[in-house]
């Protein structure tokens, strides 16, 4: 037991258990601890590691972020960072080796003082998409692929990412089949689940454990009957990474009878939309594709996510798009007003920002702004 | 006969609007106090027996921040209900600034009184009735001497909008033995201010209507209007919007 955290004894019986059930993982597996959707899980899996999203997304530990950083951080940064600092985090105990990038300013800063304690990588990332930035972004992973081949002391053939890239890609596939089923009207399942869905494949390891849990979701919510009742107002959620923390907002538009359809957002369908390219030998290349693409405010221009939720609307027949934005998240917060005029004015599709934090304390007029929105719809 | 009674809870004020058909039969204002749910029954049972109505034809429509704990038929935002309220009063208007005890928004309405936009101030106290309230406290003045205190007074700027730092201004422009009429003058600017601002985020359309708490003030009213450039008109019954359209939309279903 040498290897748990010193403060382990004083955890709560869920968080003492999580820490043994990766403990056990660690034993066979290395784990590389991942933020963020740009990371080319492919690489860690070809390295013989297992990658996985790091805690955040819980207050609890802001107060302890905040002597190190500066308080009008966004809740993303200061909740994982705090889960770094406090021990309490299971996953960034055991792992291995921390994968950062440079997606915002608070990240980067963030993961020079995480690297006081543990080896971090960071990939630069670059922040257009042309060709060229494509060309930086491969050869940012092939030195990802020699860091961990290092660490690890493994060789990463070509091959071997081949291999995952199509592995990885059936997960998506079956990732994609379940949340696809929010097409039928009224849905077959709700935000929540939907949210459920993807934060559970965020931190879960195993590529046949995650494939079976896709096919019995899908079994449970295709097998359901065609719902009877009033249809709910569809809506389309987009904007920063929604968490356990900021589950209040589907709370809120469930709650108030809407149903989320789509979560257009990092745990939810942004990263899974899109497939690495099987066909092109270039695997390094390839993996550059997809990644430039996925629609992260914190590229510029960063137009595909202003058409993915084009598309969507019309796909899910979606009836409003609620925006939530991290406070402090400036890329998120400042690309809403281009939003705002393309789902209003293009779309003539309903739109609303509201901008919440980790605490419980708003609520109540999360939850009136929302039930408002669903009124006007 | 079936009558509606709205009852809109705000934070300060729970008012309440009995109608029957599209007629106002009552209209009533009370402190919420720290039991709103009780007060709701009392003032119904009043209601009911002033007028004569049996509770049972009674359909109650709660809204406003405490609407969750009215027992009400049902429950409705009051974004809704002040559109609906405000275009019950006055049906050329299509847009509303309700600026409110914790709440302050601004509401774009259609031809029907349905909500087309709109928008809120965020979880802070900047601008609202709560932050116009602790400003007359500082000074010693009142609401309702407020008119006839900043009448023809030159307002002094007020640069902080945060309650807490609009009050140690407030205190350091006394301390330096600036006039009260004055500041309470620059008060009301700020408020308009924030106001104004918070409208500049949505489409402002046609003839304005400034309801809520703060509508009774003539002077809040015409700073906003000298804010906004535009003609902002207000009703006697204002404050009573909320309530009105929570009463509407209950004698709509």
């Amino acid at each position: 037991m040498s290897d748990l955290p010193s403060g382990f004894e004083s955890f709560s019986a869920s968080r003492k258990s999580a820490f043994l059930e990766v403990q056990k993982i660690a034993e066979t597996q290395p784990i590389v601890g991942t933020f963020c959707t740009f990371v080319p899980r492919e690489l860690i899996l070809a390295a013989g590691a297992a990658p996985i999203s790091l805690c955040s997304g819980n207050d609890e530990v802001i107060a302890a972020a905040e002597t190190d950083l500066p308080v009008n951080f966004c809740p993303l940064v200061k909740s994982s960072y705090g889960f770094a600092k406090t021990g309490k985090c299971p996953h960034f105990h055991f792992a291995k080796l921390i994968v950062g990038e440079t997606t915002c300013d608070g990240k980067k800063k963030m993961f020079e003082y995480m690297g006081q304690g543990k080896p971090v990588h960071v990939i630069h990332l670059p922040q257009m998409t042309d060709e060229e930035s494509v060309a930086f972004l491969a050869n940012e992973f092939r030195k990802f692929a020699r860091r961990l081949e290092e660490i690890f002391s493994v060789t990463i053939t070509d091959e071997m990412v081949a291999k995952q890239i199509s592995l990885v890609n059936d997960e998506r596939r079956a990732l994609q089949d379940v949340y696809r089923l929010a097409k039928s009207d009224p849905p077959l399942l709700s935000g929540k689940e939907l949210f459920v869905m993807f934060n559970t494949f965020t931190t879960s390891i195993g590529h046949e454990a995650k494939l079976a849990s896709a096919r019995v979701l899908k079994e449970q919510y295709s097998s359901r009957p065609a719902g009877a009742g009033p249809r709910p107002k569809r809506i389309l959620l987009t904007g920063s990474p929604i968490t356990k923390a900021t589950v209040k907002v589907i709370d809120a538009i469930e709650s108030a009878g809407g149903s989320v359809v789509y979560i257009e957002g990092c745990v939810g369908s942004r990263p899974n939309e899109l497939l690495v390219d099987e066909k092109n030998p270039d695997v390094y290349d390839v993996l550059a594709r997809k990644y430039i693409k996925i629609a992260c405010s914190c590229m510029t221009p960063n137009d595909g996510r202003l058409q993915t939720i084009g598309e969507k609307i019309d796909e899910y027949h979606v009836d409003g798009v609620v925006d939530m934005g991290l406070v402090a998240c400036h890329t998120f917060n400042a690309e809403s007003t281009l939003l705002r005029e393309y789902v209003t004015k293009t779309k003539s599709t309903p739109f609303i920002h509201v901008e919440t934090d980790y605490s419980q304390a708003d609520f109540g007029q999360l939850s009136t702004r929302l039930s408002a929105f669903l009124e006007m719809l | 006969m079936i009558y509606s009674l709205g009852v809109d809870a705000g934070s300060r004020y729970t008012k309440f609007a009995l109608m029957s058909g599209d007629k106002i039969l009552d209209l009533r204002m009370a402190p919420s106090g720290w039991n709103t749910k009780e007060l709701a029954q009392e003032i119904a049972d009043e209601l009911c027996q002033k007028h004569g109505i049996s509770r049972s034809d009674l359909r109650i429509t709660a809204t406003g921040y405490g609407r969750v704990a009215v027992e009400a038929d049902s429950a409705v935002t009051e974004i809704t209900c002040h559109a609906l309220g405000v275009h019950y009063l006055n049906p050329d208007v299509r847009t509303v600034i309700d600026i409110g005890g914790q709440d302050s928004k601004v509401i774009v309405c259609d031809a029907d009184g349905s909500v087309v936009d709109f928008i809120m101030n965020d979880k802070c106290a900047a601008g609202t009735g709560k932050f116009l309230e602790m400003m007359l406290e500082t000074l010693g003045a009142t609401f309702a001497t407020l008119d006839d205190v900043v009448r023809d007074a030159v307002p002094i700027r007020i640069t902080s909008t945060c309650a807490v730092f609009a009050e140690s201004e407030v205190i350091g422009l006394r301390a330096k033995g600036a006039d009260r009429a004055e500041i309470l003058a620059g008060v009301v600017a700020a408020t308009a201010d924030k106001a104004a601002g918070l409208s500049a985020r949505v489409r402002v359309a046609d003839t304005v209507c400034f309801s809520g708490g703060l509508a009774s003030s003539e002077a809040v009213r015409a700073a906003l209007a000298e804010r906004l450039g535009r003609e902002v008109v207000t009703a006697p019954e204002a404050q009573y919007a909320g309530a009105i359209g929570a009463a509407v939309k209950g004698g709509m279903g």
